[in-house]
């Protein structure tokens, strides 16, 4: 599954230090190439199939342990992504 | 020298954790910024007051205060750092405690918002977002935060971009 399946995935972020920290962990991740987040209890194989509540993440990692099992390709999508953002648009001159 | 240093002392003394975590933040109508400046009001006041009741017997009054001035200052620099940064600490805890609603999302977006255009975050609300979230211009964040909401513009927000990438049409 490609990693563009998942851009519909929402982070679930409604204040800016939350957000802030879902930005710091991605550079950490893709730009700084640092180690993961440590997981959270809660959200843990054996919290999942006991179905207790998410409760301890501050915001949705969905997306993130996504981009952490393939680094590379969630890298080269943020590249794609930044090179087609500062793409000036098609001018077409007729004479 | 003598009446300087116990000067300090009393405004050092007074500025002490104990005195800043005994400010009552009980009531939660009144913003933190009307607050801090009750409250720094208050205290400067009080200060300043007692402090001209300590010299009002001494020989060269004017050059006493001259010092008490700079004390004085000194003390409000002390006292408006100390209560920013404990009032910045408290409420970014509570931002971060605070979970995730649809409506706080609207609301976020809607307090950097263009006054122009209220379904936008252009390059002013951008750059205002980013100063108060302490993140840097310079850096890759901004353009991870845009590649996560998927701009179609550089620098430019829209509000349903916004409400899609934070989880609203999830």
């Amino acid at each position: 599954m490609g990693l563009r399946y998942l851009t519909t995935e929402s982070i679930r972020i409604s204040s800016l230090p939350v957000l802030a920290q879902a930005l710091k962990e991605l550079e950490d991740l893709l730009i700084r190439d640092k180690q993961t987040v440590t997981r959270s209890p809660s959200t843990s194989s054996q919290a999942k199939k006991r179905g207790s509540a998410n409760t301890a993440e501050p915001y949705k990692r969905t997306r993130y342990w996504q981009y952490a099992s393939d680094r590379k390709a969630a890298f080269a999508e943020l590249y794609q992504f930044c090179f087609m953002l500062a793409k000036p648009p098609l001018v077409f001159m007729h004479h | 020298m003598k009446l300087y240093n116990s000067l300090v002392y009393s405004v050092g003394a007074h500025l002490d954790q104990t005195r800043i975590e005994r400010v009552s933040f009980t009531s939660p109508t009144v913003t933190t910024r009307q607050f801090f400046l009750t409250t720094l009001w208050r205290y400067s006041f009080m200060r300043f007051s007692s402090l001209l009741c300590c010299v009002s017997n001494t020989s060269s009054r004017s050059d006493k205060v001259d010092e008490i001035k700079v004390v004085v200052r000194a003390a409000m620099i002390q006292l408006y750092t100390s209560l920013t940064l404990l009032l910045q600490s408290r409420e970014t805890q509570a931002a971060s405690n605070q979970p995730y609603t649809p409506q706080r999302a609207q609301g976020l977006f809607d307090s950097f918002a263009d006054e122009d255009d209220r379904d936008v975050i252009g390059p002013e609300g951008l750059e205002r977002l980013c100063t108060e979230a302490d993140i840097s211009l310079d850096g890759a964040q901004p353009l991870i935060l845009a590649w996560q909401l998927k701009c179609s513009e550089m620098g430019k927000f829209t509000r349903a971009e916004w409400l899609h990438g934070m989880g609203l049409l999830e």
